[in-house]
């Protein structure tokens, strides 16, 4: 179960960019510091089960807490990109909320 | 007459454009696409770090052969932490019945993106593909319900570790301490960020 984190840890984050797109800015910090972590302990139940720690099948459940976090990295990044996109939204609605009360001269929206 | 087309990477924007107007329109002064802030989940979630956390600490102090080490000594504890779990779930079902996570072709990107990740887990018997199709699907719950459920089940698969070796040794607990810890920072990490926005 020898694995490259660097490798690991690159294609995370690739596929991260490519998908979120424009959104990426918003979770990179976030996704990185998940996935980086995540690297690292999918390294370390490798040289666990290398050095007889423990066997393959605790191994395996070890692997399915860290893949379950994957999942779960990607949902906390989504909501923080619906997030942003909320607060773009809400911004915007202000600012025409100020203009059209202004217009109006008195509170319509 | 001929019209000039709008191009297909300028649509997103104009989408967002009328988005606005009919919101605009429609008396909306502010739109919420998330649950607000939860208090309780946030909380909670601190609550069962600290109580796992004080947990592995004594398990890995007791040494393997000690009667309190065994996973038998501890089924109560794990069944009551994980209710206590269950309880931060249905809340979060209840602030969005009808929820769901990976609603957009752009987030739903990564969730493919993942499926490349196959190989890493080889000789492991997870689903992928299932675990990723049960993020899109209606009726699986919000993203903080799913990632409330998977903390979860990163419980129950302690718990199991616990159970298939009687007790946990110190090579496991260093690894499964981290674990919790992460799915409960990404968990409190967004109800956090929902907090923020609210302000």
């Amino acid at each position: 179960m020898s694995l490259n984190v660097d490798a690991l840890f690159g294609q995370m984050v690739a596929a991260g960019s490519q998908a979120f797109g424009d959104g990426w800015a918003q979770v990179e910090t976030f996704a990185k510091l998940e996935f980086r972590t995540l690297a690292e302990r999918i390294k370390d139940i490798g040289a666990g089960l290398a050095n007889n720690d423990f066997d393959l099948a605790t191994a395996k459940m070890l692997l399915a807490m860290q893949v379950n976090l994957a999942v779960a990295a990607i949902a906390g990044a989504t909501t923080l990109v619906i997030l942003a996109v909320e607060a773009a939204i809400n911004a915007v609605l202000a600012v025409i909320r100020g203009f059209v009360n202004a217009a109006v001269g008195a509170v319509l929206l | 007459m001929s019209s000039t087309p709008i191009r297909r990477d300028r649509a997103p924007r104009w989408h967002a454009v009328w988005l606005i107007v009919l919101l605009v329109a429609a008396g909306c002064t502010s739109v919420q696409l998330v649950t607000s802030y939860d208090q309780a989940i946030d909380e909670g979630l601190t609550k069962y770090y600290q109580d796992m956390n004080t947990f592995l600490s004594q398990l890995k102090r007791a040494g393997k052969d000690r009667p309190e080490a065994k996973f038998a000594s501890h089924t109560t504890f794990y069944d009551q932490q994980g209710a206590a779990i269950d309880t931060l779930v249905l809340r979060a079902e209840a602030a969005e019945p009808k929820g769901t996570c990976l609603g957009s072709d752009l987030v739903g990107g990564l969730a493919a993106s993942l499926l490349k990740f196959r190989g890493f887990a080889t000789g492991t018997e997870l689903d992928i593909d299932k675990i990723v199709e049960t993020l899109r699907t209606k009726g699986a719950g919000s993203c903080t319900v799913q990632i409330l459920r998977i903390v979860r089940a990163n419980h129950d698969i302690t718990a199991a570790i616990h159970q298939k070796n009687e007790v946990l040794a110190p090579a496991v607990i260093d690894i499964i301490r981290p674990t919790i810890e992460q799915g409960v920072r990404i968990a409190v990490t967004t109800e956090l960020a929902k907090k923020r926005g609210e302000k």
